[in-house]
């Protein structure tokens, strides 16, 4: 019987593997994942009006502020994230010229006029072809500033000294009177939020997928009859579990062919930008090691990771084994469709409480559902980040979806055994009481 | 040999199939008729393992059934068990390395198969696009290929042309003369009569009849005469035993209730004029299906 087993879990795989649609989608995959992850290099490279600096004539008409301006506008930038798109230039030909210029050209380009008024207070003017981007305006606008209130200061006698407590903050330091808080832990919980709608859809999808081929490989079978050659071959114990490994390995492959292809696009891209894979992302690799040096909760986490990795595994296990007692209880691809839909609202239900889990910080009515089979998959990782279940209500979790796996082994075997061989959809549920009271 | 002994299945409260009882020797062709819902697909499925009985035991050579003896059975099930997007070969590969045979051992197997039947040219083509007829084909091949010792087969003729229905008795004769157990079932009684020395005929899930066929006929006391002459239907029917005349083109057939009554038939049209034809026929099995069934459904 095992080699029967091994034949039929080869055979599965080895079908599916062969199919044209296996192919054409891992050749778009293949193609799409590392476009999607170098997006941005390939919108650049076609070009656009981002590409190109927009160039700030300026016409100095105090005739001392140009090197001023531009010294000022540099330190000024360098406190913030590097912009190249401006490039400033000195007005050498007369600004009518330029004016003409720019309206013929239809050009971005700006001219600006750095001026004094009667009281000797810095005045400017821009002028553009039809408008001034509003983030440049404040750039040129904070630098004139900056500029203003340094001629200011010179003609008014105060020192650098004085300048400096003028404008120092108002010092607030936190007192918490809570002896366990951890500051780190609550950027870790911030950082999380993003982080769960990234790790909840793949699970999610994962799930629908098994779900779905599941009930779609054992209806062809029935409804093909070549069920009845099979089972007289097999026993429906052996094909039953040869189905759960077939499909569960396939969605393992697919899901590792997609991981290669993703590495494959990050390995592009960091050749693209000349550093390293995560640098390319703009993380700082740095403070991701103090941010988990320092949190406790962070390492909390890190530490039951492969007790969440067993418990998403189980999981899995667990709905592949509903998806395929419905299925056996079916009678068309049409009718498991319907009865897949309390598995999906399962999935929904721990989806959303997930995401709803950070609205309502420590409600008993989530932390309980964190523990309960085929949401706790969903749930507990996110309680946990979040730190409001530890360790232990995560082992619950996986002792109560090993004895919930256990039942559906023992009494889905022979629900199974039954159902493959109904073709009628009468007294369906009688059948399927009966077949779990019967004995093996 | 193959010995269904006492067998009975119940669904629940409901009885399938009561008290069944046969043998198939090797080398005979046995014959399971019954109308639809009658037991005989619950009897198939006990055979080949895939329904546990109630009460009773069947033995393939002495062994009861089990994973370890339903290799050596080939079924060929009323409707289409084939997985219909693979190719003949695929289909081939997959339900002979299921009975366990090697990939080798299919190859060979298959394209000698595939010529006998003429469809050597579809092996890489998918089920799917092949014809009704053509399926069928695939579908015996499937039920013979790794050589089973006893061979169930359901409507074995459906969809086929008349060539290709001469094409399978051949081959089903084959299989009988190499020693093999078969199980035939189908509603065609000419194809019974053609095939089946032994049969059992099933209403109900309970025997109405079994044994010989041969002995069936003979214990079935009414008869049939065949004339053809200017006799009038009327008079017939006035004979001492006659039940029932019809009229197919210029032939009467006359049921009579038992063999002496033939005297009194022949005394009649010896008298009339024109006289081609005086036959006297064994009743058909299909006469006696009907008869038998009818006679259990009013029950």
């Amino acid at each position: 019987m095992k080699n029967k087993l091994m034949f039929l879990i080869g055979e599965g795989i080895k079908r599916k593997v062969n199919t044209k649609t296996f192919k054409i989608v891992n050749i778009i995959l293949i193609l799409a994942i590392p476009i999607l992850i170098n997006i941005d290099t390939i919108i650049k490279f076609f070009g656009g009006d981002f590409d190109t600096a927009t160039e700030v004539y300026i016409n100095d008409e105090t005739n001392n502020l140009y090197d001023t301006f531009i010294t000022t506008f540099e330190q000024t930038e360098s406190f913030t994230i590097s912009q190249t798109d401006i490039e400033f230039k000195k007005l050498e030909e007369s600004k009518e010229d330029l004016e003409n210029d720019i309206k013929e050209d239809e050009s971005k380009n700006i001219i600006l006029t750095i001026k004094s008024d009667e009281e000797n207070i810095l005045t400017a003017e821009l002028t553009a072809y039809d408008e001034v981007d509003s983030g440049l305006e404040q750039r040129i606008l904070n630098t004139l500033n900056t500029i203003r209130m340094n001629i200011a200061i010179q003609q008014s006698n105060i020192s650098a000294e004085e300048l400096a407590n003028i404008y120092k903050s108002v010092e607030i330091s936190k007192v918490m009177l809570n002896t366990e808080y951890d500051e780190a832990a609550e950027n870790i919980k911030t950082f999380s939020y993003t982080l769960i709608p990234i790790f909840i859809i793949p699970f999610f999808l994962i799930v629908i997928f098994v779900i779905q081929m599941i009930g779609a490989e054992i209806n062809e079978e029935k409804t093909s009859k070549s069920m009845e050659i099979i089972i007289s071959s097999v026993s429906p114990k052996t094909h039953f579990i040869s189905k759960m490994v077939t499909v569960n390995a396939f969605v393992l492959l697919q899901s590792i062919l997609m991981l290669i292809y993703g590495a494959i696009g990050l390995i592009i891209r960091s050749k693209i930008n000349g550093t390293g894979i995560i640098e390319s992302f703009g993380i700082n690799l740095n403070q991701v090691g103090e941010m988990i040096s320092t949190s406790s909760l962070l390492q909390e986490v890190i530490l039951a990771l492969p007790l969440i990795i067993i418990l998403l595994v189980l999981s899995i296990i667990a709905y592949s084994l509903l998806a395929g007692i419905l299925a056996s209880m079916t009678t068309s691809i049409e009718d498991y469709q319907q009865l897949q839909t309390p598995m999906m609202i399962l999935i929904m239900v721990g989806y959303y409480l997930a995401l709803m889990a950070s609205g309502f910080e420590n409600a008993t009515f989530i932390t309980v559902f964190s523990i309960i089979p085929f949401i706790s998959a969903l749930l507990a990782p996110v309680l946990l980040i979040m730190g409001q279940i530890g360790i232990t209500e995560i082992i619950i979790s996986i002792i109560l979806l090993i004895i919930v796996i256990g039942l559906f082994f023992k009494y889905g075997i022979r629900v199974y055994k039954v159902g493959i061989l109904n073709y009628s959809t009468s007294k369906l549920w009688t059948k399927l009481f009966k077949a779990m009271r019967q004995k093996d | 040999m193959l010995k269904v002994d006492n067998v009975t299945k119940y669904y629940g409260d409901f009885l399938a199939v009561k008290n069944l009882s046969f043998e198939v020797n090797e080398g005979e062709i046995f014959g399971l008729l019954g109308v639809n819902g009658a037991g005989k697909t619950t009897t198939f499925r006990m055979i080949t393992g895939l329904l546990d009985k109630t009460e009773g035991t069947i033995t393939l050579d002495g062994k009861p059934i089990d994973y370890n003896v339903t290799d050596k059975i080939g079924f060929l099930t009323e409707e289409r068990s084939l997985l219909t997007k693979l190719t003949v070969k695929e289909q081939a590969l997959f339900y002979g390395q299921l009975k366990g045979m090697t990939k080798r051992q299919v190859e060979t197997e298959l394209d000698r198969l595939l010529e006998r039947f003429h469809i050597l040219e579809y092996k890489d083509r998918k089920i799917k696009e092949l014809s009704k007829g053509n399926q069928q084909k695939v579908q015996f091949i499937m039920a013979i290929l790794h050589s089973p010792k006893l061979l169930i087969l359901d409507e074995p003729f459906s969809g086929l042309d008349p060539i290709n229905v001469e094409l399978f008795k051949e081959v089903i004769l084959e299989y009988k003369n190499e020693g093999r157990m078969i199980i035939f079932s189908s509603h065609r009684m000419d194809h019974v009569e053609y095939f089946c020395e032994k049969l059992l005929i099933l209403v109900k899930g309970e025997t109405v009849l079994e044994g010989k066929l041969k002995n069936i006929r003979d214990e079935y006391k009414k008869k049939n005469i065949k004339i053809i002459g200017d006799v009038k239907k009327e008079e017939l029917l006035k004979i001492d035993g006659v039940l029932k005349v019809e009229k197919a083109g210029i032939e009467y057939i006359v049921n009579i209730k038992e063999k002496n009554c033939v005297k009194n038939v022949f005394d009649y049209v010896k008298k009339q004029n024109n006289i081609e034809k005086f036959i006297v026929e064994e009743p058909t099995l299909n006469e006696i299906f009907i008869e038998k069934v009818g006679e259990s459904y009013e029950k």
